[in-house]
């Protein structure tokens, strides 16, 4: 069994890198990537599962970082927007104004990425289902969509 | 002849791309000072109320708490406009949610905790619903010294009243008018307020330097009007706060003015000039910062049996919440665009910026003309309906064109965009002919609808920007404007601009993206559509102005007349024999003869704009001179319903807008896609839901919807080249626009489909439903 | 970010989860059940709960079964992502896969969905339509009851009990359902009407959520649905004017609202199953 109380000491598998961190089992991983690891791309901007922003990969799964306790992270490989290898992806987002404020970008690249890394040519449904997750305010989408259509095709 | 362009026109790619997708880039949230303290807000649950007592003793002693601070600390009031809000409720909350005391902490946790522990005791207050309410005989008076107030001359509070500020447009004779109407239609349509729901949350974080520095760091749209209003609320010299504004995580008007910065003042000064930061969470950008406003409108309009506009009377009522913010230059904005994009020669206006207890507003895209709108655009179809005309038909023959004039008595020049091409265009995207109604089968039906749309920036008479460039050896350029990064791209566009000029790639410009007033030349704010067209004015006169300069350089080196010499393509040549040049970067800096010596040194190019021409309106008839250029168009969608229970899906949008040149196709595109989809969410799910007491039920993301992915149309996008002449290589702005039009054309399209004329917002299922269950 | 601190254990076993629940209790403390987290750390966070202690049971293997074999038994710990990409059970995947995101259905659990503080617990739709058990793991040991007995508005457990699994007859597999949700205009969000039916003719059983305060399948309801003397229209009318009390009106939707989308969805379901 594993208990903490007060604090944590621990080693975070960051971005293919083991962190020391100290942190309280009731933080957020999301603040612990940002404050303590000071990997600011994960961004907070409704800590409530809302937006998508706060998302990176556990165990190249996309997870709202917001609503996982960074207690729950160790042992497992989590990997933020500064460790996202994808640059076919980031490339194709910035070709297709696949961003504006950029607020949203890191959250919905380290989500696509781990669609991709799953589903390596998803369908119109597909996408929908899993961009759904993260909300963009500035680009209406169609730059989104269009960016992860040119590297959902073959080639 | 025409010019072949370097940079101009093409879709370069954005300056910021790599910092962004890798995400890199940084945000004011992403910021830490050493020693910062965090805050936190007590937030009032009620929407009026009288606050009787406040008791932070429970508080005080959590650890890491340094203070806690109610309104009674804070003698002084605050204001864009109008200094009508206490930086925290002072015997008194307007709104629900308004803060009534603040915690300042070591961490932002022992803030949060112990705010929650401050005690306060309220009686509520009857509250103000709706404009209309506010306006009634013996609604409760929200703020009773507005006589005392402090505001610029140009609006007209009415004490004693819930009016902030009235605008009127008497232009013709409406009463002639109205007898050459063969129909008239009279109608009142509303929505509640909303908000811009920018994916940052609003935050800032203020220290006090020993020696007496204001540092603020905000993600602001509008570092100096922030450097101002502080300096005029708390009396510091302007020179001694320096305001930074790194990369906004969008705007749309809700960081254009000034937020909590004033607080985080007030609270570092406290806190003996130790760094301060305050950021909202997202309820609390919700309902404690400012929204969009809503409206209440009655129309009258008339038309000769021609389909010809004749009068109009129109009367809107900003609800601008408890606190005017913005909103007093919002409802004067649509008062002076109040006809829409089309020739109506006599008109009566009255709009109003109106209290209510509802959580207060700003600026927000499109800034009041979202609201005229959908007013004139819902009175034109009803007006057509009754002309048994064609909606698309109504608005050609009345569309507005050179020569017509505008409710404040202008003349429209040969720059007036083309709006006839506007709606040719977006009618035949949406095949417009094939027919506006079709059945699919018993429950499914498909619909279109129209709209146009002008906008203007509502902006003070002294509008301005600045630019400076300096050079590096490699040639390449350093822009310095005040416009700041807010997703738009406009330093993207700016820097093209300077290329362009310069005759280089885009690459070779490098602009300074973190606007800091100390260093970033003057600049009015990055709002109001009107960034590229001033900074880049600014921007192309530095360019002359260092071409000159390098010319005269240059002239000494080759021996002959500086108007000899050619700058061009990083090169400087004689203009006769271009192969004798000399590289940019040789000569920008100074330039050293073989022999050692050396002459010129570097080169600074410096550029200015400000509004030539613009004027106050008169306050009586509002005519006057206050609009800098027109941006027109036209939109128009088509939607499916399944009528059995209302819901539906927007199945195509199209914008045609009128921008003269586009300096970067993607980016311009890019904006308009966002805005029409800013729209869709507008006009069919965004509004506050309040219950009996005015409070809002939906003030988080949770409940707060807003366009998601796979809810997007297919988006067609088309723009008109109607140079405008004082605009940079032509461009006008085209930022906020593409949101106008599109409740407008969706009501219309929606009406169509379940056969009843829609008049208020948000069109959800429920409400289509229950109007075509009316049916 | 929760701005209080408390205790986080992972017990392997069962017995360790309620023992640890029970000896936080016995100090008049508070102890949570912990899965996905999803609902605990945003109430957390409001500061509306203030658990001493989370109890994270993703550790237990018993509450991360998944198997379709003799019986279709799915722990509580399992995200629903897992049982939607797994199952057969085609009602299931398509209730589980309308709730919350899908970035969010990564960490959301079965378990977290029915127990949690919201009022919808969407995911014990096709558990109740399809007449499944739960199995409960507590101080008095374990046991297994049928959610028909278990399930009043909420899942009704005694002081810390732990939920293990959720389980289905394999002949579910087969069974005929049909599913329908309704948002109030988004397609990310809590449900106006969840309505999940199943069986067929003279047999039909629907269970819904969204509608009312709390989930709900009442037999005077399904014996109203198989009625099949009667038409369609006047069965569903039934059915509505029966449950008209309990319609909830608030922000997303109308009383009446709800009550038409239901009438539609029973005039649905009724088509679709009935052969």
């Amino acid at each position: 069994m594993t208990f903490y109380s007060d604090t944590v000491k621990a080693r975070l598998k960051v971005n293919g890198e083991l962190r020391e961190v100290i942190f309280e089992p009731s933080d957020t991983l999301a603040r612990v990537i940002r404050e303590q690891l000071g990997l600011t791309g994960t961004k907070t901007s409704c800590e409530n599962g809302d937006c998508g922003g706060c998302t990176v990969q556990v165990d190249d799964v996309a997870i709202k970082s917001c609503l996982m306790l960074a207690v729950e992270a160790i042992g497992k490989r989590i990997t933020t927007i500064e460790g996202i290898q994808n640059h076919r992806l980031k490339d194709a987002f910035t070709r297709h104004n696949g961003f504006q404020c950029g607020y949203c970008t890191p959250g919905m690249i380290v989500n696509a990425d781990a669609m991709l890394k799953k589903t390596p040519c998803p369908d119109k449904k597909q996408l929908t289902k899993h961009l759904q997750s993260n909300l963009c305010r500035c680009t209406g989408y169609e730059g989104i969509e269009s960016a992860l259509k040119s590297i959902c095709k073959p080639g | 002849m025409k010019q072949t362009r370097t940079a101009i026109g093409k879709s370069v790619q954005r300056i910021d791309a790599k910092d962004k997708t890798c995400g890199t880039i940084r945000y004011t949230d992403d910021l830490s000072l050493p020693g910062m303290l965090y805050t936190a807000f007590v937030k009032s649950p009620h929407a009026h109320a009288t606050i009787d007592r406040i008791d932070p003793s429970p508080a005080l002693d959590h650890p890491g708490v340094l203070g806690i601070f109610t309104g009674e600390d804070f003698n002084c009031l605050i204001g864009l406009y109008l200094g009508d809000k206490p930086p925290l409720a002072r015997k008194k909350v307007r709104h629900f949610g308004e803060p009534v005391a603040v915690v300042v902490a070591h961490t932002l946790k022992s803030a949060r905790r112990a705010a929650k522990k401050v005690w306060v005791s309220y009686t509520p207050l009857p509250v103000v619903a709706s404009p209309k309410e506010a306006l009634e005989k013996n609604a409760p008076v929200i703020h009773d010294r507005l006589a005392d107030y402090t505001h610029i001359d140009a609006i007209l509070p009415e004490p004693g009243t819930n009016v902030a500020n009235r605008t009127r447009i008497r232009k013709g004779d409406t009463t002639a008018g109205f007898k050459l109407s063969c129909v008239v239609i009279e109608e009142t349509f509303s929505f509640p307020p909303g908000d811009h729901v920018f994916m940052e949350d609003r935050v800032a974080i203020v220290e006090i330097r020993s020696d007496g520095r204001v540092m603020v760091r905000s993600s602001t749209q509008s570092p100096f009007g922030v450097q101002s209003l502080m300096s005029s609320f708390f009396n510091i010299p302007a020179g001694k706060i320096t305001v930074t504004a790194p990369p906004v995580g969008g705007g749309f008007g809700g960081k254009a003015g000034i937020g909590i910065e004033p607080i985080a003042y007030l609270l570092s000064k406290k806190m003996g000039g130790r760094p301060v930061r305050v950021c909202l969470d997202r309820t609390e950008d919700f309902i404690c910062a400012p929204g969009a406003p809503g409206i209440e409108a009655t129309i009258r309009l008339g038309a000769d049996k021609k389909g010809r506009l004749t009068a109009a009377d129109i009367e809107l009522l900003f609800d601008s919440g408890a606190y005017a913010d913005y909103a007093v230059n919002i409802s004067r904005a649509a008062a002076l665009a109040c006809s829409g994009p089309y020739r109506i020669d006599n008109i009566k206006a009255d709009s109003l910026c109106v209290y209510t207890n509802h959580p207060f507003a700003t600026a927000y895209r499109g800034f009041g003309h979202i609201e005229l709108a959908f007013v004139i655009e819902r009175s034109l179809d009803l007006l057509a309906q009754k002309l048994s005309m064609d909606p698309l038909v109504i608005r050609e023959k009345n569309a507005i064109q050179a020569g017509d004039t505008t409710p404040t008595q202008n003349l429209l020049d040969d720059n007036t965009g083309d709006l006839k091409g506007c709606i040719a265009k977006v009618a035949k995207r949406i095949n417009w002919a094939s027919g506006r109604f079709l059945r699919i089968n018993e429950t499914i039906v498909r619909s279109k609808g129209i709209s146009c749309f002008w906008k203007a920036p509502a902006i003070p008479t002294n509008t301005d920007a600045g630019a400076i460039i300096t050079f590096n050896n490699d040639g390449s350029i350093n822009l310095a404007t005040g416009a700041v990064e807010i997703g738009q791209g406009s330093q993207t566009g700016l820097a093209q601009i300077t290329a362009e000029a310069f005759g280089i790639d885009t690459t070779m410009v490098h602009v300074v993206r973190e606007i800091i007033t100390d260093r970033a030349p003057h600049d009015w704010a990055t709002a109001a559509s009107r960034t590229l067209f001033m900074a880049g004015n600014a921007a192309l006169m530095a360019c002359e102005d260092a071409k000159l300069k390098i010319r005269q350089t240059a002239a000494q080196v080759f021996k002959c007349d500086p108007d000899d010499i050619l700058v061009a393509k990083g090169t400087v040549s004689l203009k006769n024999s271009p192969n004798t040049g000399i590289a940019l970067g040789s000569i920008v800096n100074g330039y050293t003869f073989k022999d050692g010596k050396s002459m010129g040194g570097p080169i600074i190019g410096t550029g200015r704009y400000i509004t030539p021409n613009l004027t106050h309106i008169d306050p009586v008839t509002g005519k006057g001179h206050p609009a800098l250029e027109w941006t027109i168009g036209a939109q128009a969608v088509e939607v499916e319903v399944d009528t059995s229970d209302g819901s539906f899906k927007v199945i195509q949008a199209a914008c045609a807008m009128d921008v003269g040149t586009v300096i970067h196709p993607d980016l311009a595109r890019s904006q308009v896609v966002g805005a029409m989809a800013m729209g869709i969410g507008f006009a069919t799910k965004e509004a506050f839901a309040f219950d009996s007491r005015q409070r809002v039920l939906n003030g988080s993301l949770r409940d707060f919807k807003i366009l998601r992915y796979g809810e997007q149309p297919k988006y067609h996008v088309d723009f008109l080249c109607t140079p405008q002449k004082d605009g940079p290589f032509g461009a006008r702005g085209l930022g906020e626009h593409g949101i106008i039009g599109m409740p407008g054309a969706l009501a219309s399209a929606f009406s169509r489909a379940v056969g009843s004329q829609l008049t208020k917002l948000p069109i959800t299922p429920e409400a289509l439903w229950e109007k075509g269950s009316q049916q | 970010m929760i701005p209080f601190n408390f205790d986080y254990a992972r017990p392997d076993t069962l017995e360790q989860a309620v023992t640890l629940w029970q000896h936080c209790d016995q100090k008049g403390k508070h102890a949570v059940y912990y899965a996905g987290g999803t609902q605990i750390i945003t109430l957390c966070r409001e500061q509306k709960i203030k658990p001493d202690l989370v109890i994270d049971i993703k550790g237990i293997k018993e509450c991360l079964t998944f198997r379709e074999d003799d019986r279709l038994v799915y722990g509580a710990a399992l995200p629903l992502n897992n049982i939607i990409d797994k199952t057969r059970v085609t009602l299931l995947s398509q209730t589980l896969g309308k709730i919350a995101d899908h970035t969010i259905r990564n960490r959301l659990t079965l378990g977290g969905n029915i127990m949690g503080y919201l009022p919808f617990k969407e995911a014990v739709l096709a558990f109740l339509v399809l007449d499944g058990s739960a199995e409960i793991f507590g101080p008095q040991g374990c046991r297994t009851q049928s959610l028909s007995t278990l399930f009043n508005k909420r899942v009704r457990l005694e002081k810390g009990e732990c939920i293990v699994n959720f389980s289905l007859s394999p002949e579910t597999i087969k069974t005929k359902t049909f599913f329908v949700r309704k948002q109030k205009d988004s397609p990310v969000d809590y449900p106006i009407l969840t309505a999940c039916f199943a069986g067929r003719t003279k047999s039909l059983t629907m269970a819904v959520s969204g509608v009312f305060a709390f989930p709900l399948r009442d037999a005077d309801i399904d014996s109203i649905l198989n009625q099949t003397d009667l038409s369609c229209d006047k069965r569903a009318l039934q059915a509505v004017d029966l449950l008209d009390p309990l319609f909830k009106s608030d922000f997303r939707a109308s009383a009446a609202y709800r009550k038409h989308l239901l009438r539609l969805a029973i005039l649905q379901g009724i088509k679709e199953l009935e052969t």
